[in-house]
């Protein structure tokens, strides 16, 4: 029987909270390809990022069209205690994504804040058409 | 011998004599004739009469058979003649219902394909709507990815980290509320 994937998920959280994050990414890969589990891997990710933001760390993938400056970190940072009161740590992951266009993508764990021009025009699109 | 009737060269003076005439030679001679006479009656003349009466009977049988044959063949012919005028009139009855019938049903043919090529006009009319109001929903379709397309380049050139930059402090400071 397959263990499930929260599971596996607290066990990483375990495992990172302990040993080094290489070594601990090195074990969780060869688990995932021994059980042939490698297409969960994204979901495990989330589920590791829904842990951590309960126990107060929360991961945040930011997608723009430019290099975020730090005036633009800083409000994201307020808007996730905003939005997350109990937080004491907010990890910021830059990425640089030309198809946005403009503005800013805000991607957590189980939740999206698309403030981009791309969601914009797609809404557009959307509302127009229908 | 036979003493000859009349004796020429002998004559008598008197009566039937004078004539020539023997009366007893007469006598025999008529008895001669009566039995001849007798005889052909019994052997002669009645089967003659009697082949000449079944000869007149068998004509008068074929004349009555031919008169009759003739009457009948004239019933016949009338017999045949008011059929025919019968059979003619029922001719003449059927092909008028008939023409009546076709008539009709030419009328009734009209009269649907008339009402088929309405229903096909509304039909077709109908169905140019929908396709002019599907074409127009394409085309606005097309025209707004086309502007969005347009918006979407027109933004890529113009807007710059500095006002990207500008854009994110708005969308977050109304993302926050």
């Amino acid at each position: 029987m397959k263990a499930p994937r929260s599971a596996i998920a607290k066990v990483i959280n375990q495992k990172l909270d302990k040993a080094d994050a290489k070594k601990a990414a090195e074990d969780i890969a060869g688990y995932l390809l021994a059980e042939k589990r490698v297409g969960e891997l994204d979901s495990l990710m989330r589920d590791l990022q829904q842990i951590r933001s309960d126990q107060g760390a929360v991961e945040v993938n930011a997608l723009s069209a430019h290099e975020l400056d730090q005036n633009s970190i800083n409000e994201i940072k307020t808007l996730i205690k905003t939005k997350f009161p109990g937080t004491n740590q907010i990890i910021i992951n830059k990425i640089i994504d030309n198809d946005v266009v403009g503005g800013v993508r805000l991607v957590m764990a189980n939740q999206q804040l698309d403030l981009t021009i791309r969601y914009k025009l797609s809404k557009f699109k959307q509302l127009t058409t229908s | 011998m036979i003493q000859p009737l009349f004796n020429f060269g002998e004559t008598s003076s008197s009566g039937l004599g004078a004539l020539g005439v023997d009366p007893k030679a007469f006598i025999v001679q008529l008895i001669t004739f009566v039995l001849a006479f007798l005889v052909l009656r019994r052997f002669a003349f009645k089967p003659i009469t009697k082949m000449m009466d079944d000869r007149r009977k068998l004509i008068e049988s074929g004349v009555t058979i031919g008169e009759q044959m003739q009457k009948d063949q004239a019933k016949l012919e009338a017999k045949i003649a008011e059929e025919l005028s019968k059979a003619r009139e029922q001719a003449d009855s059927i092909l008028s219902a008939a023409q009546d019938e076709a008539k009709e049903a030419i009328k009734d043919a009209e009269t649907k394909a008339r009402e088929k090529a309405d229903a096909i006009l509304v039909d077709a009319k109908e169905k140019t709507k929908q396709d002019i109001a599907r074409a127009r929903k394409q085309l606005e379709a097309e025209v707004i990815n086309l502007i969005s397309d347009a918006t979407e380049v027109i933004i890529g050139e113009k807007v710059d980290a500095k006002k990207d930059a500008q854009l994110i402090d708005k969308a977050l400071k109304g993302g926050a509320n």
